[in-house]
């Protein structure tokens, strides 16, 4: 008898399309220098992407003022689209740690870029 | 009462009170005390990140850990780790759990990454929802905040041996 399995839906913010376009088109090479020269409130969001030590996974922080009033989840959701999308599944994988943080939010935590 | 108290924390007193804050926050939810309630489920969370941290750094269940202990613990995460987010007096809870996952990493034993993922923005949800601060405040929390740090906190308690066991992935 044929077996048919269906992953469950995806939870995700109803504008994450939407989210995940504009958080596109930011990737590219960019110094921190130049991320910090980038104002709090600034529509645009500000990718900072790490290599854990002793290996090559990474931690991903995108502040944004975009993220205020958007699920956590929601937001590691779309930062994995979108880096999945434009970097392609295999470096998507290598992300532990994808966190959407205010420009408020980054403050408090101590988050710099 | 003060005397009887232990001398210094260890895991195995983290993992002994830890249950005790849990059952205590039940309560106090059941009477309406919500804010307490949720003071003393992050306490809950912010032992069971601890106890996990110590395990992995190979801490034995009744070694102490003191100022001394956290110092050092920060000064790691910050140093080894590249953990940029601050510790919060040792109280911040997405601190304790961005350095376990990249702790598990350093030490050759990464996280499965399905955990580590739901980790990190559950770790960032409860620290929207809590903070050792909060016990100078009245009365601000919404049924929905209690809601979403039970759900966190039981979601951590369920992964809790997976978090210090020594699974590679």
């Amino acid at each position: 008898m044929p077996r048919i399995t269906r992953p469950l839906p995806r939870d995700l913010d109803p504008n994450h399309e939407q989210l995940v376009c504009e958080l596109m088109r930011e990737f590219g090479e960019e110094t921190l220098a130049q991320a910090a020269m980038k104002k709090d409130d600034a529509p645009i969001p500000v990718i900072i992407e790490e290599q854990l030590p002793r290996s090559n996974r990474l931690r991903v922080y995108v502040k944004w003022a975009r993220w205020s009033g958007i699920r956590e989840d929601h937001r590691t959701a779309a930062i994995l689209d979108a880096y999945e999308r434009n970097l392609g599944p295999e470096y998507a994988k290598r992300i532990v740690i994808a966190l959407g943080l205010t420009p408020d939010e980054a403050n408090e935590l101590g988050v710099q870029g | 009462m003060r005397d009887r108290l232990p001398a210094h924390d260890t895991i195995a007193e983290f993992e002994a009170a830890r249950f005790d804050r849990y059952h205590d926050g039940l309560i106090l939810d059941a009477r309406g005390r919500r804010l307490g309630a949720m003071y003393l489920l992050g306490y809950f969370v912010e032992m069971t990140l601890k106890s996990a941290f110590f395990r992995l750094r190979g801490f034995c269940t009744d070694e102490r850990i003191t100022g001394t202990e956290l110092k050092a613990a920060a000064k790691m995460a910050a140093n080894d780790l590249r953990v940029s987010v601050h510790p919060e007096g040792y109280h911040g809870l997405q601190f304790w759990a961005l350095a376990i996952i990249a702790l598990r990493d350093h030490i050759g034993e990464p996280l499965p990454r399905d955990i580590a993922l739901e980790l990190n923005w559950r770790s960032q949800r409860m620290n929207s929802h809590w903070t050792s601060s909060m016990r100078y405040s009245r009365d601000i929390t919404t049924p929905e905040d209690w809601t979403r740090l039970w759900e966190d906190a039981q979601w951590l308690d369920s992964q809790y041996d997976r978090l210090v066991a020594a699974t590679t992935e």
